[in-house]
């Protein structure tokens, strides 16, 4: 699996320019970070290479394919989206909420089976969420509930996770137990994943190729290191950005600071 | 949390959980089926004619029971009069609580009813017209009919755009309600006092005393269409009570799957609405007690408000015709019995699961 985003431009209206010319190419096992101010357009920028919103310019590519070109079930197998965790006004069980990942496998009137169940089961498993199936998704705690919406993703088999800010609304154990359980996939099943993020230090921790966008609309695309660096922080989120490496029983750690009046 | 080794007897026990389920399932499925049956049964018997049930059975099964006697005008009375009624019953309770429950899902809003967009009220225009204009009834079931539809198609008309949110067509619906409501109420305004205007009031509250086999054969064919289509996409009635994004992104047709529910609750309820007039309460009460009994997995719940409302409702008009020396209106009766039976449930049951 390849995915690529060709020269992807996006405005509102004429005027109103949210972000230009965007490129990058993402392929597996490969973690890409999302990096931008508020109001930068990170969720817009997921939502158009998703296919979601139309890109006023450019295109995403899968596998060299423009994915406006591919139909839709055949797409959403090999991508799977993880949105920001909001409960509906119908709340299921959690068991029921990550059954509905196996859509794309199933026809118009198709209803899941026990193999769809199995792979149900698997996916719980594998984010730690087994001993959770039966519950009412409102009863989940923030973290819990993230838990059952990466799953629900797993369980429509993709090669692509695409994840909106999964960490936002979680304390620091729970951000560690979301990026983990994202490494580890990654780095199990061997797929690619794209991830919306406010921590410049979870990008550095995670993923091989970050994406930062400026509020001017232009973005830059390349090595995590590469891109995020003291100058390019600054720039992007302005105000003075310092970055350190420190030491912690041996183990090094990268810590991405604001300094005001820096 | 993440990593930790699968944990073999929570599995195991979840399964059983799951057989467990099941087996209630199962259990209801065939409670209700008998409690349809029987219901049905006992409505056949009840009425200013009187017939036993080993009467209605010897009509039924000629030569089951070859020493009960049945005359003719029994014959005529359960073929022509109890039977079509006790089916329309049926089938109206059904229609009205499925297509509640397919709108509450498709609108992720547990208030929708299948008036939501405005079918019942344009049937009901289509209907109070005919009956102002002096039609013969099958005419006016069928102007009932042709206005509802119509009252739909406005709403797909006026929510069309390439980027039709859900927003727009209940706003869409909403108009569309409000003119037909406004329209229904010019008939009444212009209809003569006299004759006129009971009639159509008496039509707008609800009955199932015009039932005839003929009325029927119009319009059950579309109701249980209808019911079968949303039937058959029960499931991914639970992807369309999330935000369009999360649905598409599931691979979930949004935009057909949306247009097949609308024009399948539609044909229910506009055939419904021009059979026996406006029902109320029966497409927003039923689908909430099978909420309360089953969760808000619509696996479970279109069936269980198929038969909770089949049965809420032959109960109903059997008591809405027999009750009393004349009908009683089918409305009044769903909310004199629906309401309390609905509060008794939210209290014992402690509400829709949230």
């Amino acid at each position: 699996m390849k995915f690529e985003v060709r020269n992807g431009s996006f405005a509102y209206g004429r005027k109103k320019r949210i972000f230009n010319d965007v490129s990058f190419t993402l392929e597996e096992p490969q973690i890409l970070s999302v990096l931008g101010a508020n109001g930068a357009g990170k969720t817009t920028m997921m939502r158009c290479m998703l296919g979601l919103l139309p890109w006023s310019a450019g295109a995403s590519y899968l596998d060299g394919t423009d994915i406006r070109r591919i139909p839709s079930k055949k797409l959403w197998k090999t991508i799977g989206y993880v949105p920001q965790a909001k409960l509906s006004s119908f709340v299921y069980t959690v068991e029921e909420m990550v059954v509905l990942g196996r859509s794309s496998h199933l026809g118009p009137f198709g209803q899941p089976g026990e193999r769809d169940r199995q792979i149900v089961e698997e996916c719980l498993e594998m984010t730690g969420i087994a001993h959770l199936k039966g519950k009412l998704c409102s009863r989940l705690s923030g973290g819990e509930f993230q838990m059952v919406m990466i799953a629900r993703a797993l369980a429509g088999e993709p090669s692509l996770l695409v994840l909106d800010e999964p960490e936002s609304n979680l304390d620091f154990k729970n951000q560690q137990v979301v990026l983990e359980t994202i490494r580890a996939l990654c780095e199990k099943r061997g797929i690619a994943a794209i991830i919306n993020t406010h921590f410049p230090e979870h990008a550095l921790e995670i993923s091989h190729k970050s994406l930062l966008l400026f509020s001017d609309g232009t973005a830059l695309a390349g090595e995590t290191a590469q891109v995020i660096t003291e100058e390019n922080m600054t720039r992007a989120f302005d105000i003075n950005v310092r970055i350190r490496d420190v030491q912690v029983a041996g183990r090094g750690h990268t810590c991405v600071f604001p300094v005001l009046n820096g | 949390m993440a990593g930790k080794p699968a944990d073999r007897s929570a599995v195991e026990a979840g399964s059983g959980k799951e057989n467990r389920m099941r087996g209630k399932e199962r259990a209801w499925t065939a409670a209700m089926i008998a409690a349809i049956i029987f219901l049905a049964g006992l409505a056949m018997t009840m009425g200013r004619y009187r017939i036993s049930i080993q009467e209605i059975f010897a009509v039924l099964f000629p030569g089951l029971m070859p020493d009960v006697e049945v005359s003719d005008t029994m014959r005529t009375v359960i073929f022509n009069v109890r039977i079509p009624r006790v089916i329309l019953s049926l089938l109206a309770g059904a229609g009205m609580a499925v297509a509640g429950a397919s709108f509450q899902a498709l609108f992720s809003n547990p208030l929708a009813t299948p008036d939501t967009l405005g079918v019942a009220t344009g049937a009901s225009f289509g209907a109070v017209l005919g009956i102002l204009w002096g039609l013969p009834s099958m005419m006016v079931q069928g102007s009932a009919l042709a206005m509802g539809i119509l009252a739909v198609i406005l709403v797909y008309t006026l929510s069309y755009s390439r980027e039709q949110s859900v927003i727009m067509v209940v706003l869409a619906g909403m108009v569309i309600s409000a003119l037909f409501s406004a329209l229904v109420t010019l008939v009444k305004y212009v209809a003569d006092p006299q004759d006129m205007l009971p009639a159509v009031t008496f039509w707008l509250m609800g009955n199932l005393a015009g039932t005839r086999r003929e009325s029927l054969l119009l319009g059950a064919p579309l109701i249980l269409t209808g019911i079968l289509v949303i039937w058959l996409l029960r499931w991914k009635l639970n992807a369309m009570t999330l935000p369009e994004d999360e649905a598409k992104a599931l691979g979930i047709p949004v935009k057909q799957i949306r247009y097949a529910v609308i024009a399948a609750a539609a044909m229910i309820t506009a055939s419904v609405v021009s059979m026996c007039g406006l029902i109320q309460w029966v497409g927003l009460l039923i689908p909430h007690v099978a909420r309360m009994i089953f969760g808000n997995d619509n696996r479970s719940v279109i069936p269980a408000s198929l038969g909770l409302g089949a049965i809420f409702m032959v109960i109903i008009d059997t008591v809405a015709r027999c009750a009393t020396a004349s009908e009683i209106p089918v409305s009044i009766l769903t909310a004199v019995i629906g309401a309390p039976v609905f509060i008794i449930l939210l209290r014992k049951t402690g509400g829709i699961k949230l």
